[in-house]
């Protein structure tokens, strides 16, 4: 006789459709019969949950390639978290592989799964411009060039090569597509949550290095430095204080910094 | 860990979909039920609208993925994230079902049938006993609907439930939708069920829609039907007050309707009260 587990491990595959070892003999007619409405309803409320999360992919690529994918995502990575929420993750890897010539299906799965995680993203406080202001009332110049930003916990960014920022944007409110789809040239996508209001935006090239410099720990002057790479030096100390004003308004700079 | 306070009244699952109306308005509830894992996250909107939802009502916390069935544990960050929750929210109470979902590490989201078993309910109890620690608190239980039933069963749900409170001293959520649609799928007598529970235990009924066919399927996407409302009647005059609500979850109406349904459960269970008086 089977004990517990095992017995479960069975019913699951089933389940699942992992493993395709016959049934137990004692488990009759009425007993499959009933199996197989946990057998469907199992890739239903997957594929199901996925449509949920990647609802513009889906629209972009229509119901039965998006069907496709998210089952075969579901077979490569079954899921094994708590929550529902979390079975597309991944799924940009997944289209990446499955649509290796339309780089926007990967991009916008990236900003869909980055816009459902920064919705319940750990809050953080974040300095407005007093708040920016009164705490840095007293530096100096050297305070200044020593000076370290922290981002908000929801914070994320990525490059990217395709229109995916007006794909999203043309799909949330009926316009046309972009075309081409194509970039010009590689761009930054940058996602975070402003209050309780997921945000996304493109940043250009000179904003996507002051970015990582600051995401990777580098100061303000290491910032104005690498700014300085590609404009005068005096540009970049402007251009930095520009992007700091920018960044404050957004909402992005923590005061965990 | 053996007591809840009482409570009794009438209540509504929580559902996004009448976030609005709750924040705007005085909604005539007793109570609301939270799926618990949808607030088991970090931060932002979800929290904040729950944290305002709980200033005006009483929230029970009603989990899909504790898997208390499981026969490899239970998972102890999940455990750990139910509590951080629980504390933060200090609930009516803490349920979830008589099932398991998932093996080796991967999970189905579905609510999988037990094999009523002496095995099973070992493991069951042991697993009661490990939730019930960890949190702090006694849970509430809920039998599930089901779609098979396993031959070597050596009990009835019934029983199972009536031995896993004795043993655990945890309590019962009854849902009577999930009673009508099992006794319907392996021909068992309902009324059986309702006599065979301990009626001290029960602390929470759902009512729910159903899907007809070959085999009754619990989709929560449709009002509740005659049967199960005259199942609901009994369960009243068997249990007396007990907290009640309508757990919907899929084809939601506009919350007046949902709360016009929960009058009729007002209703029914002031009629029976009445006659049991």
């Amino acid at each position: 006789m089977m004990d517990l587990a095992e017995t479960q491990r069975r019913f699951f595959a089933h389940v699942t459709g992992t493993q395709d070892a016959p049934l137990p003999p004692e488990w009759d007619a009425r007993m499959r019969a009933g199996l197989e409405v946990y057998r469907n309803a199992y890739r239903a409320r997957l594929v199901a949950a996925l449509r949920v999360s990647y609802e513009r992919v889906w629209t972009w690529v229509g119901d039965e390639a998006f069907d496709a994918a998210a089952a075969h995502h579901l077979i490569l990575h079954p899921p094994a978290s708590w929550t529902l929420d979390d079975a597309g993750r991944g799924f940009d890897a997944t289209l990446a592989e499955l649509f290796p010539h339309d780089p926007e299906v990967a991009e916008l799965a990236w900003l869909e799964w980055a816009m459902q995680c920064t919705f319940t993203a750990a809050d953080s406080e974040v300095l407005d411009a007093a708040a920016f202001g009164a705490c840095t009332a007293g530096f100096d110049e050297g305070d200044w060039a020593e000076l370290r930003l922290g981002f908000s916990s929801s914070f994320v960014f990525r490059p990217i090569r395709t229109a995916c920022a007006q794909i999203w944007r043309a799909i949330a409110e009926g316009g046309g597509a972009p075309d081409p789809v194509l970039l010009d040239r590689p761009s930054t996508l940058i996602v975070w949550r402003e209050g309780l209001v997921p945000r996304f935006r493109v940043a250009e090239a000179d904003e996507a290095t002051a970015l990582a410099c600051i995401a990777g720990g580098g100061t303000l002057s290491d910032m104005c430095e690498s700014l300085a790479a590609t404009m005068e030096e005096e540009q970049a100390a402007a251009e930095a204080g520009a992007m700091l004003g920018r960044w404050i308004g957004d909402g992005l700079v923590s005061a965990a910094g | 860990m053996t007591h809840i306070a009482p409570f009794t009244g009438f209540g509504l699952g929580l559902r996004k979909e009448h976030y609005a109306d709750f924040l705007a308005r005085e909604v005539p509830v007793d109570f609301v039920e939270i799926i618990s894992e949808n607030y088991m996250v970090e931060g932002g909107r979800p929290l904040a609208t729950l944290d305002a939802i709980r200033a005006r009502h009483p929230v029970a916390m009603h989990g899909v993925s504790m898997s208390i069935g499981a026969g490899q544990g239970l998972d102890r960050e999940y455990l750990a994230r139910l509590k951080a929750l629980a504390e933060r929210i200090d609930p009516l109470w803490v349920s979830d079902h008589l099932c398991w979902t998932g093996i080796d590490g991967h999970t189905s989201h579905d609510l999988l049938p037990l094999p009523y078993t002496q095995e099973a309910l070992g493991i069951v109890c042991a697993n009661v006993h490990q939730a019930q620690e960890a949190l702090g608190r006694a849970m509430l239980i809920e039998n599930p609907s089901s779609y098979c039933a396993f031959p070597d069963a050596d009990m009835t749900e019934w029983e199972f439930l009536a031995e896993m409170c004795r043993r655990t001293g945890c309590f019962l959520l009854l849902d009577v939708n999930n009673i009508y649609v099992s006794a319907v799928n392996h021909g068992f007598d309902a009324q059986a069920f309702l006599a065979g529970v301990p009626a001290g235990r029960v602390r929470q009924m759902h009512l729910a829609g159903h899907t007809p066919g070959e085999i009754l399927i619990d989709t929560h996407d449709r009002a509740v039907c005659a049967d199960v409302w005259a199942l609901y009647a009994d369960a009243c005059a068997r249990f007396g007050p007990v907290a009640s609500m309508i757990e919907r979850d899929d084809d939601i109406p506009p919350l007046d309707d949902l709360l016009a349904e929960l009058d009729q459960a007002r209703t029914i269970a002031a009629r029976q009260g009445s006659l049991a008086a």
